[in-house]
């Protein structure tokens, strides 16, 4: 009878420690790295981006991207808890680098999607396109990573990133367009 | 042989089960938050925050049964009936395309639901069927508990052993590091 208490009193604390980590990690989840690593704050390449890519079809809400010179589409989503952080202002003020920009926002649903803006003030008066289980992001241009940050020219991909601060989205918008121009044509005509 | 077999099965579930049942009990919001973005109702958890204890009670109440052995029946239908619901729950996600964050073990399991919860909660079903099978009364079940305990509490320190010695490394570092801003990324 000893040994089965002792042993259910085992069980018990192993399900305390269990339950300590989980909470650990929730907490984490909700509470910001208070010293981000340098890297965090410079955007990092997206290898899985279809660069050179161009929609067949743009929804209304991004058309001003499509004939644009320098456009900035910014993806996110609901299920990433680094894209709440970066669209609530956690890492800094939340600013599309860039004149003509928009937002996408993958959700598992409309609703959810439409929840997330509200909640994000750092959304508020933006372009913003629901896009339901990321499907428009990932036929265009072959993009289901989010935070990240996709810089456009006359509606085609130049470059790809992911930004998880609100300083590496600005320096996306501070990168020179010409040179990733030049870098993508040469790169699209030795694809070819 | 096959008792061995059985017994390394049910450990292994008991294990599983005592995982995801404390890690929910204690963190339960990443789950009702699946739950109510699968239920088409976003953003209202409180109900489900209920729901998601409540799997975890059930979780652990088999995890017991199941590694102690008094109702071994009983815990494989519950342990079962857990395996089939995390199947379905996943299935349906992939069927209605909403891919939630699955939360099975509190806010850590943030990957959506796919194809992998599916085949993991038929896992599950499968072994429970299995220790169901071999269940042979309360013969060295304080044994059994204890290991299963141990065996829970290994596999949460090597999974979160980088968030025990974090604090060391970031506040008794003997070293300095120079940061070293990598330069803006280009495609390549």
């Amino acid at each position: 009878m000893f040994e089965i208490i002792l042993a259910i009193t085992v069980v018990a604390l192993t399900v305390a420690v269990v339950g300590l980590f989980a909470m650990m990690g929730e907490l984490a989840s909700r509470v910001p790295d208070p010293t981000p690593s340098e890297s965090d704050m410079w955007p990092q390449a997206l290898d899985e981006a279809r660069l050179g890519a161009q929609p067949d079809s743009w929804p209304g809400e991004l058309s001003e991207l499509s004939d644009a010179a320098h456009a900035v589409l910014v993806v996110l989503s609901t299920s990433c808890t680094t894209c709440g952080r970066l669209a609530g202002g956690v890492t800094g003020e939340f600013v599309v680098p860039a004149e003509t920009a928009a937002v996408v926002v993958a959700c598992p649903t409309e609703e959810a999607g439409r929840a997330f803006v509200a909640e994000h003030r750092g959304l508020h008066g933006l372009r913003v396109l629901i896009d339901p289980a990321g499907e428009w992001t990932r036929t265009a241009f072959d993009v289901s990573t989010s935070p990240s940050a996709l810089v456009l020219s006359q509606g085609r991909l130049l470059s790809a990133h992911t930004v998880t601060t609100a300083a590496a989205l600005r320096r996306v918008g501070e990168m020179p367009v010409d040179e990733q121009s030049t870098m993508n044509r040469e790169e699209l005509h030795a694809g070819h | 042989m096959t008792d061995h077999v059985v017994d390394a099965v049910r450990l292994a579930v008991a294990v599983t089960l005592l995982l995801a049942g404390g890690a929910k009990l204690f963190s339960p919001r990443a789950l009702a938050r699946a739950l109510a973005e699968m239920s088409g109702r976003p953003g209202r958890t409180g109900v489900f925050v209920t729901v998601a204890r409540t799997v975890a009670v059930v979780e652990l109440t088999a995890a017991v049964l199941l590694a102690g052995g008094w109702f071994a029946p009983g815990g494989a239908v519950l342990a079962g009936g857990v395996g089939v619901g995390i199947a379905s729950f996943a299935g349906a996600g992939l069927v209605l395309r909403r891919r939630p964050a699955c939360g099975c073990f509190g806010a850590d399991s943030g990957r959506p639901v796919g194809p992998a919860n599916v085949a993991a909660g038929l896992a599950l079903a499968a072994g429970a069927v299995l220790t169901g099978l071999g269940a042979d009364g309360d013969a060295g079940a304080a044994d059994r508990l204890v290991l299963a305990a141990l065996g829970a509490l290994v596999v949460v320190l090597v999974r979160r052993w980088a968030v025990l010695v974090r604090p060391f490394g970031r506040h008794f570092r003997i070293f300095a590091e120079a940061p070293v801003a990598p330069a803006v990324t280009k495609p390549s």
